[in-house]
């Protein structure tokens, strides 16, 4: 399973079929699948990218950003899709700088955080080895590693389960069969819609859409809706805190490498649970990479998540940069033919 | 008033639409009367992969209500979609604001019977239309012309202690936002919509009653009508010891009466939350103070002028300043030989009263203020010369039909021969001078305001 809503892309990268190739990000679309493709993939800043054309999930987390084979084809297609769109409310009005002019291959005293909650016990012990050394490496070549703390960490994928099933329930709200699409026949309306919006749901999504209806419900806001904004904002402030002491972080993207087709579908929490090392970094609007750091005992690749200051892909982008050229490059997959 | 046995309290909603060129998140036109589906683009049909952009004027006039009412102005708002399915909403959800409205806490003077009323205001928010959905025919269809048209929602206090005052009220909002040149303000055409929340209790010392909400009633021919039919109909059930349930009502104007549209355990759970699309609205002073000084002349603050600087009665300053365009008419018919009260006689009762006869409104009166200015002057030297010694007062005048007559005989065949094309009756074109009239206002309005759109 190359992992993700956005994987097909990823594997696009990783079989050589394209240079680049763009995928959305809501929870970890971009960085999971890289990580587990052995490519690089970019979450820029919420508000880099203009959204405009991008099928809603969860607006306030969605953002669009580039695969590539390395860092600076990365840093090229990013720089190729950021900047102000007036189409995007949400969208930055500031200036984008010259990505890859940023790589200069320098980290010296740059100062790399290694969060303590991102080393939990369902971590796969090869990526805590691959991770842990890509540290050791960014301090070989100068950098300042410092472990930092982000406390909040065990509350992001509830949170993010509430943030994002109760905006897509009102973003698939306009699926409803009268304007365009799939609609089934019913003898009244509220029939319409519910035949219309069952045969054109799967499960998860429909699970996705009642968990966030229930969110939102009229008694039941405050408690999950509003609770979890609350603590989206203590989330950030983590970061905030974070960054007053180091310039990126350093942690694991996913938790275990590639499963096999069809190994966690049948259990929606534990896949829920894979995402606990991105979702972070959507709630609070952050930069975030993966670049590959390794394998696995199996051969399969091992991905290192980068996470920038808002608005500071470019520290980012110098960082994976230098880290690439130091690190052992992602083992290309073996397509039939070959 | 005949007494009533018991107390009512009403509380009005009134959706205002805005007389912007464009809707509120998309550059779409918003002419009224556009052939079908013709002013649609896939920001407001809800497609896919479309985002809302704010229109700044919608802001502009927003504030000038929320300043004309005396609002608070918050300079930090939120927008919030309120979720529910309909075919005529064709993202599921409305963009509306909720829990953080643009303005709140304001008053609306309003003149009652002689009397200066105010009457509170909770809240005034953005938000915006729906289509419009048409049955029949074996099916339905939807005009999606009017969805994303801004719409300002102000909602009152419970003040209103009859459906009269409720209805003053109403005029008052229209007069406002008519003179504010936000809104052309017909219930007609559907540019002023209004809810009421109506309960009945045995005394104004009672605690509130259980409130039904009464929707539909969008005509001023019947407002009072119906708010006088609910408020009956709680008292009746009540004196029957049955129990008001809090519920929506829709006002049938053919019947004369309301019936249950639907329960509250069938009401909606419009599930509200932040539109993640759109930031919170900051308004900065800048706008707030070019919208102060944009500000005219207020109705309110016009009628007290006629009755304070005029010496008009509070009736004939209430009648000349129902209307922008007949405040304006008047005020060029007054000069030095022509005192107001006599411009007030001949304006409220000969003008109105002709042109009543003719079914005409006051926007397609033929006759120009310069040319009654000097009829009334003719008729003063005629008197004069007569040496008539009673004071001239049309209302009372023993000659006054015959007069009527051939003063109107002479105005409207001089408008006539002086080339100009008779007045068109027809609903169309009184409609076009209207927003033309409009048009202008709103430019003359807003051109220290710079718009981003
Ligand atoms: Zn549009």
């Amino acid at each position: 399973m190359p992992g993700g809503s956005s994987s097909g892309s990823a594997a696009a990268v990783a079989a050589g079929l394209v240079p680049a190739a763009l995928g959305t990000d809501t929870g970890g679309s971009i960085r999971q699948p890289a990580a587990h493709c052995g490519v690089v993939g970019v979450k820029p800043t919420y508000g880099r990218v203009s959204r405009w054309g991008v099928i809603a999930y969860a607006s306030s987390l969605d953002q669009v950003g580039p695969f590539a084979r390395n860092v600076e084809d990365a840093a090229l297609v990013l720089g190729a899709i950021c900047g102000h769109d007036p189409n995007d409310s949400t969208s930055h009005a500031e200036a984008v700088p010259d990505f890859a002019a940023a790589l200069t291959g320098d980290i010296k005293g740059l100062r790399v955080g290694v969060p303590r909650e991102y080393f939990t016990d369902g971590l796969d012990p090869a990526i805590e080895r691959a991770v842990r050394g890509a540290a050791d490496k960014a301090r070989d070549l100068g950098a300042e590693v410092v472990e930092i703390s982000l406390p909040h960490t065990k509350y992001a994928v509830a949170t993010y389960y509430v943030v994002a099933t109760a905006e897509c329930s009102s973003n698939l709200a306009r699926y409803d069969g009268v304007r365009y699409g799939l609609r089934e026949q019913a003898s009244d309306l509220a029939g319409m819609y519910t035949r219309t919006r069952s045969a054109g749901f799967g499960d998860e999504v429909r699970r996705r859409i009642l968990l966030g209806v229930f969110a939102l419900s009229a008694g039941y806001y405050d408690a999950y809706y509003g609770r979890a904004s609350q603590v989206r904002t203590l989330i950030g402030r983590d970061f905030e805190n974070a960054f007053e002491k180091v310039d990126v972080i350093f942690a694991p993207t996913a938790p275990e490498t590639a499963f096999k087709l069809g190994e966690r579908t049948d259990d929606p929490l534990k896949m829920y649970l894979s995402d606990i090392l991105t979702i972070p970094v959507n709630l609070a609007g952050l930069p975030g990479l993966s670049m590959p750091c390794g394998t696995d005992d199996g051969g399969l690749p091992i991905g290192l998540q980068v996470i920038g200051r808002p608005m500071d892909e470019a520290t980012l982008l110098r960082a994976a940069h230098a880290m690439e050229a130091a690190l052992p490059p992602a083992p290309r997959p073996k397509l039939g033919g070959e | 008033m005949a007494a009533r046995e018991y107390d009512i309290v009403i509380g009005l909603e009134v959706h205002v639409q805005l007389a912007t060129r464009t809707k509120a998140f998309c550059a779409c036109p918003t002419d009224f009367g556009a052939g079908e589906n013709s002013q649609v683009c896939p920001v407001c049909m809800g497609m896919p992969g479309m985002l809302p952009v704010l229109n700044r004027r919608v802001v502009e006039m927003a504030v000038l209500l929320g300043l004309a009412t005396g609002c608070a102005i918050n300079r930090e708002s939120v927008f919030a979609r309120k979720n529910y399915f309909y075919p005529d909403l064709p993202k599921g959800y409305q963009i509306s604001q909720y829990d953080k409205p643009l303005c709140e806490h304001g008053k609306l003077p309003v003149l009652i019977d002689g009397a200066w009323r105010e009457f509170g205001i909770t809240r005034i928010h953005i938000e915006e239309d729906a289509g419009k959905s048409m049955h029949g025919g074996g099916g339905s269809l939807i005009d999606f012309n009017r969805t994303g048209v801004p719409l300002l929602e102000v909602v009152s206090e419970p003040d209103f202690r009859s459906a009269d005052e409720a209805t003053a009220y109403l005029k008052t909002m229209r007069r406002l936002v008519r003179s504010l040149g936000i809104s052309d303000g017909n219930m007609e055409e559907g540019s002023l919509r209004c809810d009421a929340n109506v309960s009945v209790r045995p005394t104004p010392d009672d605690p509130f009653g259980t409130r039904t909400e009464l929707k539909n009633i969008n005509s001023f021919r019947f407002i009072a009508r119906a708010l006088d039919y609910e408020a009956a109909r709680q008292w009746d059930m009540l004196q029957h010891h049955e129990v008001v349930v809090q519920e929506t009502r829709l006002y049938d104007a053919e019947k004369g009466r309301t019936y249950s549209m639907r329960g509250k355990e069938e009401a909606h759970d419009y599930r509200y939350f932040p539109d993640p699309d759109l930031l919170p609205l900051i308004v900065e002073n800048d706008l707030v103070e070019q919208a102060r000084g944009a500000l005219p002349e207020l109705p309110w603050q016009r009628t007290r002028r006629y009755m304070d600087d005029l010496g008009l009665s509070a009736y004939d300053a209430e009648v000349l300043t129902a209307d922008e365009e007949l405040s304006d008419y008047f005020e060029r018919v007054v000069d030095e030989d022509v005192p107001a009260k006599t411009a007030a006689n001949w304006v409220s009762s000969e003008l109105l009263g002709a042109l009543k006869q003719r079914e005409l409104e006051m926007a397609s009166n033929p006759i120009e203020p310069e040319r009654l200015r000097s009829l009334i002057k003719l008729v003063a030297g005629e008197r004069s010369r007569a040496k008539s010694p009673r004071t001239y007062s049309p209302r009372c005048s023993r000659r006054r039909t015959i007069r009527r007559r051939s003063w109107r005989r002479w105005a409207f065949s001089r408008s006539r021969t002086k080339g100009r094309s008779p007045p068109s009756w027809t609903r169309s074109s009184r409609k076009a001078r209207r927003k033309s009239s409009n048009t202008r206002a709103e430019k003359r309005r807003f051109s220290v305001i710079s718009s981003a759109r």
